[in-house]
């Protein structure tokens, strides 16, 4: 019966983990929390010492719902300082999260401009290939938020056609590759941030 | 053109996934003083835990509760407690995906039908209270297993196996013939305006502890509302119902009231008021009075009030 229940869960294991239902589970569990609590959630498991200080932390925590991320505190992070946020010289915010993402992203590209004070990112035009020359893309990056908000970050794709002899811009506009590398750099963010 | 906006905007599937490990820390301190019957208790303690964990190129995260330090203050007065460091350390690994975790331990605790919701004061100030004439017993479900947790739909599903309850040494045989196995069932689902969570768990030893346990949550505009129920079947055979109350106030205060009937057999019912209130003073301190009120004893107090505070980092 021991080996019956054991093979069980090691398959029923194996078919479940092939499943995509990563955000359902975290959504279920936020709602769990806001009901429960974090410390006294059924769906989570952690220990005695663990609930003892995810207890304290909830007192203290102004009577607001405790989440993960005020749980534990990182320490690749304590090392490397405050990653939320850069003040160069006057007061001048640019989410470092944002920043760091956005040169991540971009960084197939080569950058023309880098402006951390500003939060401005430029790449320098963009060729196919060198069998079509006559074709060439810009992307511009603007960082507006010194927090990680899904709204503070602005892209904009310039394209233009090599006409007679000069570079005319092609008049059309890129919402949707600009909103996926908007996409992109959050999720990126998102994941430096973890 | 068409392929340079694709080179663009390909990079919008372009995956970033790459192992990152880290070390998490947290800690907690306090400082607690009791009064009850002709005691006047103070009991200092604080632990600080760390865990381990890891993000695969394949998307699989590898967690491990690191080692912890610390010494509870809810010791036996004149004793306390005197482990400070944790025998339990890197005692459970848990490897997730796609929502999807599994957990193998040496010290996995699938008490999961212990589901009463009256506990809402900590434990610190039910020191030293008389036991219950009715007092039920769930069975100690902590030991060598498995546990596995996923979602399916809105639903929050748990299943635990020990196949060796009440051991905690780290290399074990799984087949040996002295094991006592126990297995833990519980899931979690919205109902409408609630949520519900049904357990049911059973052991294996001689005495075949079978308890099974329910609880809903309710949230309402001025806080929340909690009704549990637990029944065991073992070496006594009872029922435990509870309920539970808790509110913020609008300035930080935190308030939780919490009920408990528990009928064992043929005795008395014993009956448990707890209450709670806390409140934040900032920097990750706090403050908090807890009172403990339980009638129908076998011998020794029935009433106790704690005062205390801590800091968490």
């Amino acid at each position: 019966m021991k080996n019956l229940f054991t093979k069980l869960i090691i398959t029923f294991s194996f078919v479940v983990f092939v499943s995509c239902n990563g955000s359902q589970k975290e959504a279920n569990l936020k709602e769990l929390d806001e009901l429960y609590g974090y410390c006294d959630n059924p769906q989570r498991n952690i220990t005695k010492r663990e609930y003892e200080i995810c207890k304290a932390k909830e007192r203290a925590n102004f009577g607001e719902p405790l989440t993960t991320e005020k749980l534990t505190t990182s320490l690749v992070d304590l090392i490397r300082g405050d990653q939320n946020a850069t003040y160069m010289g006057n007061y001048n915010p640019t989410n470092a999260l944002l920043w760091r993402a956005s040169l991540k992203v971009l960084s197939p590209f080569p950058i023309k401009i880098a402006d951390n004070n500003g939060g401005y990112i430029e790449t320098d035009w963009i060729v196919e290939d060198n069998t079509n020359q006559e074709t060439r893309c810009q992307v511009k990056v603007i960082i507006t938020s010194s927090e990680l908000v899904s709204n503070g970050i602005e892209t904009k794709i310039n394209c233009q056609d090599y006409v007679g002899q000069n570079w005319i811009s092609d008049q059309k506009n890129y919402v949707t590759e600009e909103k996926n590398l908007t996409i992109k750099i959050l999720q990126s963010a998102q994941e430096l941030e973890q | 053109m068409k392929k340079l906006l694709v080179l663009i905007s390909a990079l919008a599937a372009f995956s970033f996934g790459s192992a990152k490990a880290d070390v998490s820390v947290s800690g907690a301190g306090s400082v607690i003083g009791q009064s009850i019957g002709s005691q006047t208790n103070i009991a200092v303690g604080g632990s600080i835990a760390f865990g381990l964990s890891t993000t695969l190129d394949n998307g699989v995260s590898v967690s491990s509760s690191g080692v912890s330090l610390g010494i509870g203050t809810d010791g036996t007065v004149g004793t306390g407690d005197s482990s400070v460091d944790d025998a339990d350390a890197f005692h459970q690994m848990t490897f997730a995906a796609g929502g999807t975790s599994l957990t193998v331990g040496m010290d996995l605790e699938i008490d999961y039908a212990d589901a009463g919701v009256g506990g809402v004061a900590g434990d610190d100030v039910s020191r030293g209270l008389g036991t219950g004439t009715s007092s039920l017993t769930v069975g100690d479900f902590e030991g060598a297993g498995f546990a596995l947790s996923t979602a399916m739909g809105s639903a929050t599903v748990g299943i635990g196996y020990l196949y060796n309850n009440g051991s905690s040494k780290n290399v074990q045989d799984m087949s040996a013939s002295g094991n006592v196995g126990a297995s833990a069932f519980k899931v979690s689902l919205p109902v409408g305006p609630l949520s519900a969570t049904v357990a049911y768990m059973v052991d294996d030893s001689s005495t075949k502890i079978t308890t099974t346990g329910a609880n809903v949550a309710y949230a309402l505009p001025s806080g929340t509302v909690k009704v549990g129920y637990v029944s065991a079947d073992g070496s006594s055979d009872g029922t435990k119902m509870s309920a539970a109350y808790s509110t913020t106030l609008g300035d930080g205060t935190s308030v939780a009231v919490g009920y408990t009937s528990t009928d064992v057999d043929s005795s008395a019912t014993t009956s448990d008021l707890e209450v709670s209130v806390s409140r934040s003073i900032g920097a990750g301190a706090s403050i908090f009075v807890d009172m403990h009120n339980r009638n129908s004893v076998s011998s020794g107090e029935t009433s106790s009030v704690a005062v205390g505070s801590s800091f968490s980092f």
